[in-house]
């Protein structure tokens, strides 16, 4: 784990998983998230390098890519300074404004739990026809089934 | 046909530390991100190789940003922090 990592699950950010991705099996780790690191390496697929040109058509070299639970691109940062205070307090600002939502994404009654009582009310919702942002779990836009499924399955602890 | 051969070894040699690209797709059929935007299934489950893994990922293994989506792994939400280590 990273002294950055640390320092986020000191600061109660369990949930966010840090990678760092390189072009070669032979890329110098930046210094910055890698103190003390072993971090997963994943390696951008040559010659394409999807993963950098998705995000920084042309690259950007020590640039960080914050995601949201679902995929949704929340902000980017590049470490011209190293991970300094001014970078720290972004990456940190902008996951605590989407932390919460992701943590709790399926306690539809809003009591920090997710049970049967989320899947009762998970149904009624799709039976009145309604949405509910926090029974959307797939966030497709509607609450159906395959919303329920999910509940169930985070029950089951085939989730988290 | 000389610089042909030299064009060709100097692309096979800088391929040989790259790790394998299993289904590198061509970047005009790919998307382009800003802030906001969410990534499409299709980008999500691109598959790529962990060449220095630790924890979940083990060197060899292969990762893909769906993994880390809890709308599709059943519930497992993780923000996911990308460190971009490469010297473009």
């Amino acid at each position: 784990m990273s002294d950055f990592q640390d320092e986020l699950r000191t600061a109660g950010y369990e949930n966010v998983v840090i990678i760092a991705v390189g072009q070669t099996n032979i890329s110098q780790f930046n210094s910055n998230f890698c103190n003390n690191s072993d971090l997963p390496l994943v390696m951008d697929q040559y010659p394409f390098l999807p993963i950098r040109e998705q995000f920084s058509p042309n690259g950007l070299h020590k640039q960080v890519v914050i995601l949201d639970y679902d995929g949704a691109l929340l902000g980017t940062y590049t470490l011209n300074s190293g991970l300094n205070w001014s970078a720290k307090s972004y990456i940190t600002d902008v996951i605590a404004e989407y932390y919460e939502q992701a943590v709790l994404l399926g306690d539809i009654n809003g009591d920090e739990l997710i049970n049967i009582q989320d899947i009762i009310l998970s149904i009624n919702v799709i039976l009145a026809n309604e949405y509910n942002e926090s029974a959307d779990l797939n966030t497709d836009g509607i609450v159906n089934i395959l919303d329920v499924v999910q509940l169930v399955n985070i029950i089951l602890g085939n989730g988290q | 046909m000389n610089i042909f051969i030299l064009i060709l070894v100097s692309f096979l040699f800088s391929q040989s530390e790259n790790c394998v690209a299993s289904d590198s797709q061509p970047m005009d059929s790919r998307s382009i991100y800003s802030i906001g935007d969410t990534l499409s299934v299709q980008d999500q489950s691109t598959i790529y190789d962990v060449c220095n893994g630790n924890g979940d990922y083990q060197t060899g293994d292969s990762f893909s940003f769906i993994d880390l989506n809890g709308s599709q792994n059943g519930g497992d939400y993780k923000i996911t922090l990308i460190s971009m280590n490469a010297t473009w």
